[in-house]
């Protein structure tokens, strides 16, 4: 499991390097709406306090429900969770319009590289997919060939990226509005994909925690993306 | 006139703040001390495993002195104080137990930070 900490650092190192390019670049000094330092610290905190919570309570609530014992995060739970506290906090403080873009570069690539981390750490991770026959299946150690399905998710998070950076340039102001419900969006949906290949324990029908998750998050993005524009004016 | 009455008063922290800001700090310092554990165990064994203790240990040692000066100091808004101490006692173990799988048997006891 050293392999996967190493990565979850270069994951972090390359995380904040593009979001401090990104933010240089598009003279972003904090999120839209926020320009009082006290709220964004506090937003900030609120952030911290959700994505530790959802990572946590919703990895381990996984573990348990596929019958493993211990205690584990997860991507889509920290997700779940922050962007819970966000809108909590935005709701309260009056803040009416996206605030995520700031921050959506930097997850991007902290998904992408982080999960080249899990792929790499092999069994031990609980990431991996369901047996397949596939050419480009992965053994593990187990002998068994698996979807490697962190891979996915990696690449997935990858082609958004180059896609965002090529239409930022072009349409700012679209992805100042909309971008980071954009993000959610193909984020959690192909999350839901991926985790018809992954090895948990169904909790309602065919569909795993995280499935569930996944159509939360899809169901939170399109509502916002239908509200967005209202907050344009 | 005293010589200090030229000076700007310093900043005073809601009491609410105060308290939210040492939850955190206090937090942070039982994890930093969790932590200061792990490496004294690993110090012998896994050589990456405790330099990576011991950089977890020094940033979260670093944020809550300077946090806690601060503090005393009233140099620094209580929000900025909280943000920093939140970091050192959440988002810095978050990060410290590195991979998916915290703790992946409770039989084997915690594995240290991967």
């Amino acid at each position: 499991m050293t392999i996967h900490f190493l990565f979850d650092l270069l994951a972090m190192t390359a995380s904040v390097m593009v979001s401090m390019w990104f933010r240089r670049r598009y003279q972003l000094s904090h999120p839209a709406g926020i320009t009082q330092p006290a709220k964004y610290h506090y937003y900030l905190i609120a952030l911290l306090l959700g994505l530790a919570a959802g990572s946590t309570l919703f990895g381990t609530l996984n573990l348990h429900l596929s019958g493993q014992h211990g205690l584990a995060k997860s991507m889509t739970g920290g997700i779940v969770g922050a962007i819970f506290a966000a809108e909590l906090y935005k709701y309260f403080s009056g803040i009416r319009q996206s605030t995520g873009l700031y921050f959506m570069p930097g997850l991007i690539v902290l998904i992408a590289v982080g999960r080249i981390g899990c792929f790499y750490a092999g069994l031990p991770d609980y990431t991996y997919g369901v047996k397949t026959a596939l050419p480009w299946g992965v053994d593990f150690g187990d002998g068994i060939y698996r979807h490697p399905v962190q891979l996915y998710e990696s690449l997935a998070m990858l082609l958004f990226l180059i896609f965002f950076l090529k239409s930022h340039a072009q349409n700012p102001t679209f992805w100042q509005q909309r971008g980071f419900y954009l993000f959610v969006l193909v984020y959690a949906t192909q999350r839901f994909c991926w985790e018809f290949i992954k090895p948990y324990t169904p909790v309602y029908s065919q569909l795993n925690l995280f499935h569930l998750l996944s159509l939360c998050l899809i169901a939170y993005a399109l509502i916002m993306l239908k509200r967005s524009p209202a907050h344009a004016a | 006139m005293m010589p200090d009455d030229n000076l700007p008063s310093p900043a005073k922290f809601s009491l609410a703040g105060s308290f939210f800001f040492w939850i955190f700090w206090l937090s942070g310092a039982a994890l930093c001390l969790l932590f200061g554990i792990f490496l004294f165990i690993t110090a012998t064994g896994a050589s990456v495993v405790a330099v990576w203790n011991l950089l977890i240990v020094l940033a979260q040692c670093l944020l809550l002195t300077k946090s806690a000066h601060y503090f005393h100091t009233r140099e620094k808004p209580v929000s900025e104080l909280m943000l920093w101490a939140a970091f050192a006692g959440i988002a810095m173990p978050l990060i410290a137990f590195g991979g998916c799988a915290v703790i992946n048997d409770m039989g084997n006891g915690v594995r240290f930070a991967g």
